[in-house]
């Protein structure tokens, strides 16, 4: 039965939420989306690298999301489906992009926050070094090093191999060890 | 600095994103996914206000009107009219006992005594109308992009454009369509009701006492004289999930044979070229394919039944007309999810 409405919404578990929208429910659908948007436009712009493509990539994560809601097989564990869709339609618009630009997000911000100047270049010199990276480095890294994703969520979300992330995460490190001058 | 240290700054980096962003978004998102519903139902409704009859408005048992995310939707029409005619399936009683909630832009909805109705949610074009109890009469104006949504105890009644009367009794809610069509979800299956179709559904919860009632409610499927499509396609699926694709290209067939909505036929085709390449058809399968993109352009479905006509065509040894099936592929989407495989097709 659609039992869904707002007021329950804060109450239930993904999972009941999933079976909502399975059995066609739009408020479900709606609260699906409330609950997990802002984290995938969180993960989708820190990999962007800037807000030019964010609400498309939103969007079409949803979409894909209400077409194939049926072949998700741990509704317990929607945001990181949700997660993985929304890095391949990322990587889509990276590679129509041609090339990963970070350069500037968020600058503002931390200087709002008082983040201090030494800090901020070194942020400003770790966006441009992960902007130079091929995408394939790019992605594993974020998931794994910014969202804190594990390696096997990261390979998941990716499309690859578990190995093939660790090697990437490996390479991709090393990269940016090499361009920023961090400690340790 | 650490290298984790910096990490975390960067983890603090947050998107630009806030309410009324999201909200934005959400309103693409359903823009999005009704285009190919929309097209699904098929409904071209003109519903005229002339014909409405005004009825007695006094405000009975109604709920309080939620004010949600945006400007509110629903006013109660305190106005007394004089009652006119007697609306199919309207209470017989309500003339001098019934209650308007006004629905600006949308519509109205008129309560028999006791009905509750109030509005649950409305977030731009989506407004979802909550049916507590009694008899309601809507009222609802097709509009391209909108959806309504009457939830009654459970069921939910996705409204395109329609006339209906929703009456929850104690043990079963009926939905009577006066014009156009609704779509009904008690939660274990949808069926589409068009004009001058009544279904009655078991209310949740309700003990199984009546036999009639029973009866009624096993008529969700039987109320009409053929399964709905969704139906059909749950069969489909079903069969497709033993194994027997004998029966699932059988039913695809006989959706197809329907013609009820480009959308609904365009997916047939579809699913039914998946079948027939999965039974060897290969020349049958790229023909499906075709047909699901001629159906219906501008589908979700396109660049998969593009690449999949190519792929079929290709197995079945029509070397040329797969280059070619590729080709346009490329065209359509250099940076498609197929194109690598499209290029080695090409080559």
């Amino acid at each position: 039965m659609n039992v869904m409405n707002t007021s329950l919404a804060a109450t239930v578990d993904d999972a009941f939420v999933v079976k909502q929208v399975r059995e066609g429910s739009e408020v479900a659908f709606h609260v699906l989306y409330k609950r997990h948007a802002r984290y995938i436009a969180g993960v989708a712009y820190r990999i962007l690298g800037n807000d030019a493509d964010l609400d498309d990539v939103v969007q079409d994560t949803f979409v894909t999301a209400a077409r194939k809601i049926d072949q998700l097989k741990e509704p317990e564990h929607i945001r990181l489906w949700l997660t993985t869709i929304a890095v391949r339609h990322t990587q889509k618009r990276l590679k129509l992009r041609g090339r990963v630009k970070l350069m500037g997000i968020g600058s503002g911000e931390e200087a709002a926050r008082h983040v201090d100047s030494r800090t901020l270049k070194r942020l400003d010199d770790l966006r441009e070094a992960l902007s130079r990276m091929p995408e394939k480095l790019t992605t594993p890294w974020i998931l794994h090093r910014v969202e804190g994703m594990t390696i096997k969520e990261a390979a998941a979300a990716c499309g690859v191999s578990t190995a093939t992330v660790k090697r990437r995460l490996s390479s991709a490190e090393a990269k940016l060890r090499r361009k920023i001058d961090v400690d340790g | 600095m650490s290298m984790d240290k910096l990490v975390d700054r960067l983890r603090e980096t947050e998107a630009p994103w806030d309410d009324v962003r999201e909200q934005r978004v959400f309103n693409r998102i359903q823009e999005k996914r009704r285009r190919p519903e929309s097209r699904r139902v098929g409904l071209k409704i003109g519903i005229g206000v002339g014909a409405a009859a005004a009825l007695v408005a006094v405000v009975i048992g109604l709920t309080s009107v939620q004010k949600t995310e945006q400007d509110v939707v629903a006013v109660v029409d305190d106005t007394q009219v004089a009652a006119k005619g007697n609306e199919p399936g309207a209470d017989p009683g309500a003339e001098h006992n019934s209650s308007v909630l006004a629905l600006p832009s949308v519509g109205q909805v008129t309560m028999s005594a006791g009905a509750r109705v109030s509005v649950s949610m409305q977030v731009d074009k989506l407004l979802v109308l909550e049916q507590a109890e009694g008899q309601a009469r809507y009222e609802i104006s097709h509009k391209e992009g909108r959806t309504v949504i009457v939830r009654a105890v459970g069921v939910e009644i996705t409204v395109v454009g329609t006339i209906f009367v929703v009456s929850i009794e104690d043990s079963r809610i009926q939905v009577q369509v006066e014009r156009g069509v609704v779509r009904v979800d008690d939660g274990n299956q949808r069926v589409d009701l068009e004009a001058g179709e009544k279904l009655t559904v078991k209310r949740p919860g309700a003990r199984e006492e009546k036999k009639d009632t029973t009866q009624e409610t096993e008529s969700i499927g039987t109320s009409r004289s053929r399964q709905s499509v969704d139906a059909l396609f749950k069969e489909v699926d079903k069969a497709r999930g033993s194994g027997d694709l004998d029966r699932a290209a059988r039913l695809l067939n006989k959706i197809i044979a329907r013609r009820e909505g480009k959308s609904s036929t365009a997916s047939a085709q579809f699913m039914l070229g998946k079948v027939e390449r999965a039974r060897g058809r290969h020349r049958v399968a790229a023909k499906a394919f075709r047909s699901c993109l001629k159906l219906s352009p501008k589908n979700p479905l396109d660049e998969d039944a593009l690449a999949e006509e190519a792929i079929s065509w290709m197995s079945a040894k029509q070397t040329e007309q797969a280059k070619s099936t590729a080709a346009a592929y490329l065209a359509a989407y250099p940076n498609g999810i197929h194109a690598s495989r499209m290029s080695r097709i090409v080559e």
